[in-house]
């Protein structure tokens, strides 16, 4: 029953977290339940010895899990590729000035960006998730929030967002 | 972060385009339940246990029933699986964390009328009982029948059976319990009409007395009611907590125990609103009718569709208006042993007064 407690403090410390994390970074709903149902899986086996989990632990689990779904999502992309194109016409959200500009950030700065105001890590944790120091993470923080705000600026529809 | 929110403009334009701004709780809770099942021991071969559904009882006879509110319901002999068990044993073990609202609960709608009725219940007093006086439960009980021969005919129908206990004052003196017997009142074919014909299936009345309700040489009410948690929560953890392994799903079986007590009618109006607002906790719970009627009385049927082997819908019905229990129901879903869809299997009506004599 041991094992039992510690994964459904896991569970209950990380699973909304985790499956936010997923649904922010994936196509849909069913993939971000897919994704979480198999980081709860090796948590499961991860518990199999002693020790707890905690969040970030379980956060590492899903950044792999992640990376792994977007390798293979490459793979399927030929197959996948009208299909994608179909649901980003019928997502005007996906439009906005703000999704622009974010799409223009490198990718490492715009998931400094991303953690820190989506996911709600402190730079000392995204520093522990990227494997990196917490000073890289603020300097990176700091020039990504500088390279969004110009970048929102610049662009001519942005006024309507901006209040 | 501790940025304030609406100050940082960045975290404002962010917070706009968050993917995940507006995930509901019902799609939080079925990647919850999901994520849930990877605890299922691996190395375990677990299999669901097969059957074929046999609404009712396979006899025609009486069979005896405990006040304490579990009466024979062999349509109910599907198990869930001993993973789901495994799950739900560890989800409640030792209180560290409940099952009740975890996984969601009902829909907002029977969420709402559930905790109207609890607010209704709570204003109104239960009818005092002074010593000497009798709690008179008065009730109208449909119950499926199907038997099989050797042959491998089978019949069915539903009979009706009145009942009528009163309860003394002192739960420990004698309770006298008078019973219509079975009369096969509804019938879905010729054959089975001609069966029970044959048979010759005559009510087999029975006024019955026993100290502290133990009928039939049971031990009488095995639920002490002043035991059960006020507090919703806790209470269905607590029910949740009883009833595993049992049913076809935790959830549905919670919710049959939930009717099972009320439909008792010793339940106390503090404790009645608890399990109106417990039942709002249970996944699944919706307002499956508009308008019920039970014996000429209108009422919300609340109930959960089973969706095991054997499809059917565990409904209680409440009078929205007083938060009354009408009574309580479990409707088949989709045709089964020659039960027509819709059938409600056992159909339970109450009504609760105070009598200054019993038979």
């Amino acid at each position: 029953m041991e094992r039992e407690k510690r994964f459904l403090a896991a569970h209950t410390a990380g699973h909304d977290r985790i499956y936010r994390y997923f649904r922010r970074r994936t196509a849909d709903a069913a993939t971000a339940e897919d994704l979480c149902s198999e980081v709860f899986r090796i948590a499961w086996e991860k518990l199999a010895g002693s020790g707890e989990l905690s969040v970030m632990v379980l956060f590492g689990v899903a950044k792999n899990v992640l990376r792994n779904h977007d390798r293979s999502a490459c793979r399927s992309a030929d197959l996948l590729g009208a299909l994608r194109a179909e649901r980003r016409d019928s997502a005007p959200a996906q439009d906005s000035p703000v999704h622009e500009a974010l799409e223009r950030l490198s990718p490492d700065d715009r998931e400094v960006l991303l953690l820190t105001y989506w996911d709600g890590f402190t730079s000392r944790e995204v520093s522990d998730l990227l494997n990196t120091s917490a000073t890289a993470v603020r300097m990176r923080l700091h020039r990504a929030r500088k390279a969004l705000s110009h970048l929102i600026q610049t662009q001519p529809q942005a006024e309507g967002a901006e209040l | 972060m501790k940025t304030n929110s609406t100050a940082d403009p960045i975290r404002r334009q962010l917070s706009s385009v968050d993917p995940a701004a507006h995930i509901t709780d019902d799609e939080l809770a079925r990647s919850r339940n999901r994520s849930l099942a990877a605890m299922q021991p691996a190395a375990e071969v677990l299999t669901e246990a097969d059957g074929i559904a046999v609404p009712g009882e396979t006899t025609t006879y009486p069979a005896p029933t405990k006040l304490s509110g579990r009466r024979p319901r062999p349509a109910r002999i599907f198990l869930m699986s001993a993973a789901a068990a495994a799950v739900v044993a560890a989800l409640i073990a030792g209180d560290v964390i409940g099952l009740a609202g975890w996984r969601g609960g009902a829909t907002a709608q029977a969420a709402e009328v559930l905790n109207n009725a609890a607010r209704m219940t709570i204003k109104t007093t239960d009818p005092k009982v002074l010593p000497g006086q009798y709690l008179r439960i008065k009730s109208t009980n449909v119950w499926a029948s199907y038997t099989s021969e050797q042959d491998g005919s089978e019949y069915r129908w539903l009979d009706t059976e009145k009942s009528d206990m009163y309860i003394p004052a002192d739960r420990s003196g004698e309770w006298v319990w008078q019973r219509s017997g079975r009369v096969p009142t509804t019938f879905f074919d010729a054959k089975s009409k001609a069966y029970a014909k044959k048979q010759d299936l005559q009510p087999y009345p029975e006024l019955l007395r026993a100290r502290n309700g133990a009928f039939y040489g049971s031990s009488g009410m095995s639920t002490d009611l002043s035991k059960l948690p006020r507090d919703p929560y806790r209470l269905l953890n607590s029910i949740y907590k009883q009833t595993l392994g049992k049913g076809q799903s935790v959830d549905g079986e919670a919710l049959v125990f939930i009717a099972d007590l009320l439909r008792t009618g010793l339940v106390p109006a503090e404790l009645r609103a608890a399990l109106y607002k417990a039942a709002a906790l249970i996944p699944g719970v919706t307002v499956t009718e508009g308008q019920a009627n039970l014996d000429g009385r209108t009422g919300v049927a609340i109930g959960r569709l089973e969706d095991g082997p054997a499809k059917s819908r565990q409904e209680i019905i409440i009078d929205p208006e007083t938060g009354l229990l009408i009574g309580e129901r479990s409707v088949l879903s989709q045709a089964q042993s020659g039960f027509p869809a819709g059938t409600a299997t056992t159909r339970t009506s109450i009504e609760t007064s105070v009598s200054n004599t019993a038979p």
